[in-house]
């Protein structure tokens, strides 16, 4: 009998609970959810200036999680252009504390360890943030739902407004406020419009294809992003071409002696 | 006479063609932008412009606070207050201040990257730690904040299109709304460009109306009739509504030496309409029985002449301002002409169709007698020393031309919109305490074409700024040389080779670039080097811009550039302003020698003789030489106003020669032969007529010594001294010149 209470109020949960999660519950689901234990890809990055010139990088990224996934180590090796290969940067994020970051520039066959308060950053030069890939501290901002249930493409998604508290949060994120659109299957961002400090709107991300890379655990990855900057015309786009589930990945290489090598 | 017949019609016509201009004078604006003063065709324009094209703007405006002590809790939120807004406003590409700039550094085996100021330090411990930091930042350290920590600056990045005035009153605002009892001071270009345009304004509203007063003054002193008054003074003011209104009609805005042209009409344009009323009255004795139109009739066949000649010799000389390639130099060539020419029509037509309509005057008895005498003994003193010794007078005109002629090697040159104003202008002082704390206000900019991360390109960018940097007038220097080398140093340490070094690999140059950018912002050096590395910007901040500390620091980038094939231009606001101080003295050369041809060909023509053009132009030699002689003595330069000088001053000076030549060749047909009896005749009679000429012009121009403008009052002392020379020559050197020469044109 207690049995089967348990079980009906988990049907109960499972048929209602979910339609009606709360806004600020989704993006923690989103920025958790589908953290692999490990993972191997090649991105190329392309940024577009606002008169059409490029710039393209390749870059080969490994990730893995540790601490029973509260923290995500990743290296990014530079494999194109010929004057940056080998340049690599290896990143451990932590949930509860400020990133640590290592840099490794071959030319002078040096590491360096960069501290930054800065995490409005832009990734590598490109119209990416930082702050737009990982997920901010949660009582950072507050999260209302737009819209239950929105169609992009053919994805149904929740449409959430995330505001920054304070002017201070908005100046450390570069942003005073984001509208996503997260896939409900997947949990996986589709679209995200960006706001400045000023509350003006300045780029739109939006996720051209998306991976199933963890079958088992049914985990996605976005795997073409492309964003535009609507106040400087600059646009980026990041595609992966391989992208493969490893759980094991050695951890020999989340080192800074890995690095250097 | 045709003019009483026409009389109505030709006082209507006129009156309706100064009024149909006038209408268009509220259309007038004012530019204050010193840029546009040289035509865009110039190189440094040209080259400006490209650097724009390719970096955007580089314009900044700076917001200086003050106090005892900056780097306090209550000025720091404050700043960081206005900081916030001000990337929020319109116009402003981007905000450089305390909060914005980056502190990166190495520390241990760390390499930190934080904005200039993370925190704002709430204990006294805290204080020192920060400043220490700041200290440390060669990024902040003396262009954002002073050295003393006594002020901060914020400097405003404006958008290519921003407008100046809009820009500084949202500035002006936004300092009322977040309040603090820092001292603040604005300053930088944009500030100067919308300040200019108000203090010209006001300039004009003060000195027009006093010139004009002056002038009824004077106009009433002499001719002790509302007549002789309130007549000279409509040709004026009709020539002025005309002058001012064909500027709006032709779209010329108006600029700092716009001042000078209501101002030369009030001093020259009533000079025609004085002799002709001084005539009227000469003749109208109680004793003449002619009637009101007879006496007019008899002015005008008598005055007619020498007045069109005059006029055309004042047109002449301010024709001469056409050679100048300074567009409101030109500009006011052209309508100051026109008015003149106006002012000389009407005063032949209008104002003896005028002096038709009215009933005869009563006759003016001679309660100024006693003045006359006075005028009367001193002239004919003169004469009587001339006539004594007209070789003496040569030799020492000659003495005192050479002697203050050595003052002509000491002339210098100064085009720098700040100049304009007076060392207590508030425009002025700003300008001064952030060119002395944070690096200039003004800029030049290098541009480098090529492989940029090329480290052999570097290291001359590195040997260039290093140069560059010891030089007195050169502020701070940005540019990616030095974003590389602040990256060695965060990156490695002390002692190690590569710390404070440009790199020797290419490699190593773009690991530190994309190190930056994975750190950094790429938008910190968007101004410095552009998206694939094909060009980069060296941008010197000018703090001193006087065109003799910037022609030395241009040189030398000179110098650079010829040997240096990757350095493809040079541009900024500093070598537009040294463009246009070159262009000035051209122009000022051009204009000399250009009225002085006109003038020799019209004197030739005039009097059929070479030896007439030589002697009409040698008093106005005499008077240039003397006048840049004096200036290069007293130190003034020449500038937007005083390259004008020359010009007006020749037109103006010629026609006291010409009064004295007509007359003095009439005399000699009355008096054959006896050249000194000639001489003395002539200036007691004509003599009197050019002395006041000379003063009435004199007081016309003498307001200028009160303008708010350092050029316009220079330009009121220089005139009025070399109207004085110019006068002196006619009556003293030119007749010495005739009784010792005794040119055959005179007696023919």
């Amino acid at each position: 009998m207690r049995k089967l209470i348990i079980f009906m109020i988990m049907i109960a949960a499972l048929g209602f609970t979910s339609p009606t999660e709360d806004a600020k519950t989704i993006i923690y689901k989103t920025f958790t959810i589908n953290k692999m234990a490990g993972t191997e890809s090649v991105t190329q990055l392309t940024i577009k200036d606002n008169k059409g010139r490029v710039r393209k990088r390749k870059i080969a990224i490994a990730t893995k999680l540790y601490d029973n996934g509260k923290t995500e180590k990743k290296i990014i090796r530079f494999l194109e252009p010929a004057d940056v290969k080998g340049t690599s940067m290896l990143t451990f994020d932590y949930r509860v504390k400020d990133d640590d970051m290592w840099i490794y520039l071959p030319a002078l066959r040096k590491t360096r360890r960069i501290v930054s308060s800065e995490k409005g950053k832009s990734f590598m030069g490109s119209e990416f943030s930082n702050a737009d890939m990982v997920m901010p501290t949660i009582d950072d901002f507050t999260y209302k739902m737009l819209k239950a249930s929105v169609m992009v493409g053919t994805v149904d998604c929740w449409n959430i407004q995330i505001t920054a508290k304070d002017e201070d949060i908005a100046d450390e994120y570069g942003y005073l406020k984001r509208i996503v659109w997260i896939g409900k299957k997947d949990y996986v961002i589709r679209k995200a419009k960006v706001y400045d400090i000023e509350g003006e709107h300045l780029k739109t991300m939006t996720v051209k294809a998306v991976k199933m890379v963890d079958l088992k655990n049914k985990k996605s990855v976005p795997t073409h992003m492309e964003v535009k900057n609507v106040q400087n015309g600059r646009s980026s786009v990041m595609k992966m071409d391989k992208i493969i589930f490893n759980p094991n990945v050695k951890d020999e290489y989340f080192t800074v002696s890995y690095l250097e090598k | 006479m045709k003019i009483y017949k026409y009389r109505w019609i030709i006082i209507v016509l006129f009156i309706a063609v100064a009024i149909f201009m006038a209408r268009s004078i509220p259309n007038n604006s004012v530019d204050g932008d010193v840029t546009n003063y040289i035509p865009e065709t110039m190189e440094s324009r040209l080259n400006t412009n490209a650097l724009e094209d390719l970096f955007g703007g580089t314009e900044i405006l700076l917001v200086m606070l003050g106090s005892d002590d900056i780097i306090n809790e209550q000025s720091l939120t404050r700043i960081k207050k206005l900081n916030r807004e001000f990337k929020k406003g319109k116009g402003i590409e981007k905000v450089l201040s305390l909060f914005e700039m980056k502190d990166i550094r190495g520390e241990d085996d760390m390499m930190i990257v934080d904005p200039a100021v993370r925190r704002i330090p709430k204990t006294p411990e805290a204080v020192v730690k920060l400043k220490q930091q700041l200290k440390e930042n060669t990024m902040v350290y003396g262009t954002i904040v002073s050295e003393d920590f006594t002020k901060t600056a914020i400097v405003l990045v404006m958008e290519e299109d921003a407008d100046d005035t809009e820009l500084i009153n949202m500035v002006d605002s936004l300092l009322k709304e977040i309040p603090g009892d820092e001292e603040i001071l604005i300053g930088g270009l944009p500030f100067i460009r919308s300040k200019l345009p108000v203090m010209i304004g006001g300039d004009m509203k003060i000195l027009m109306p006093s010139a004009i007063l002056l002038m009824l003054i004077m106009l009433f002193i002499a001719f002790r009739r509302l007549r002789g008054m309130l007549l000279p003074f409509l040709i004026v003011v009709i020539s002025i509504m005309f002058t001012l209104g064909l500027m709006s009609v032709l779209e010329w805005k108006f600029t700092i030496v716009s001042i000078l042209i209501p101002i030369m009409l009030i001093a020259v344009a009533n000079n025609y309409g004085i002799h002709l009323v001084a005539k009227y009255q000469e003749l109208n004795t109680p004793q003449n029985k002619a009637s009101n139109r007879e006496i007019v009739s008899a002015s005008l066949k008598e005055l007619w002449k020498p007045i069109l000649i005059t006029g055309l010799t004042t047109v002449a000389g301010l024709l001469g301002l056409l050679s100048h390639q300074v567009i409101p130099s030109k500009q006011m060539g052209i309508v100051t002409s026109a008015g003149i020419i106006f002012a000389l029509v009407a005063s032949l037509l209008l104002l003896p169709a005028i002096l038709y309509i009215f009933k005869k005057e009563k006759p003016l008895y001679k309660d100024a007698d006693q003045k006359r005498h006075l005028m009367d003994r001193l002239l004919s003193k003169l004469g009587k020393f001339v006539v004594r010794k007209p070789k003496q007078i040569i030799i020492g005109t000659i003495i005192i031309t050479l002697g203050l002629g050595v003052g002509l090697a000491y002339i210098g040159l100064d085009a720098n919109p700040i100049s304009f104003f007076k060392r207590s202008n508030p425009i002025r002082v700003a300008d001064k305490v952030l060119n002395d704390n944070f690096g200039g206000t003004q800029q030049l900019a290098v541009l480098f074409d090529g492989d940029i991360k090329d480290p052999a390109l570097l290291k001359r960018m590195d040997s260039y700024v290093a140069e560059l940097e010891q030089m007195n007038g050169v502020g701070s220097i940005t540019c990616i040389s030095e974003v590389i080398k602040e990256m060695s140093k965060a990156i490695n340490e002390e002692g190690d080779p590569f710390y404070d070094k440009i790199p020797d690999t290419r490699e190593a140059v773009a690991q530190y670039l994309e190190m930056y950018m994975m750190s950094g912002d790429p938008d910190d050096f968007e101004k410095l080097v552009d998206f694939d590395y094909q060009n980069a910007q060296m941008i010197v901040r000018i703090n001193d811009a006087a065109t003799p500390v910037l022609s030395p620091i241009k040189d030398k980038v000179q110098s650079f550039k010829d040997k240096d094939e990757a350095i493809s231009k040079m541009g900024g606001f500093s070598l537009i302003v040294m463009e246009l101080g070159q262009v000035m003295l051209n122009g000022q050369l051009m204009s000399i020698a250009l009225a002085l041809i006109i003038i020799f060909l019209i004197m030739t023509f005039l009097f059929k003789s070479l030896k007439a053009g030589i002697l009409g132009v040698a008093p106005l030699l005499v008077s240039m030489i003397i006048l840049f002689g004096v200036m290069g003595i007293l130190g003034m330069t020449i500038n937007m106003a005083s390259a004008l000088l020359s010009s007006i001053v020749i037109g103006i000076g010629v026609d006291y020669t010409i009064h004295f030549m007509w007359r003095y060749r009439a005399e000699l047909k009355n008096y054959p032969n006896e050249y000194p009896k000639a001489v003395i005749i002539t200036l007691n009679t004509t003599g009197r007529g050019i002395v006041f000429n000379a003063i009435a012009v004199i007081v016309g121009f003498i307001v200028l010594m009160t303008s708010e403008f350092i050029p316009i009052l220079q330009f009121g002392y220089l005139i009025v001294f070399s109207i004085f020379t110019c006068l002196i020559g006619a009556l003293i050197l030119v007749p010495a010149i005739c009784l010792l020469w005794k040119p055959a044109f005179i007696e023919k």
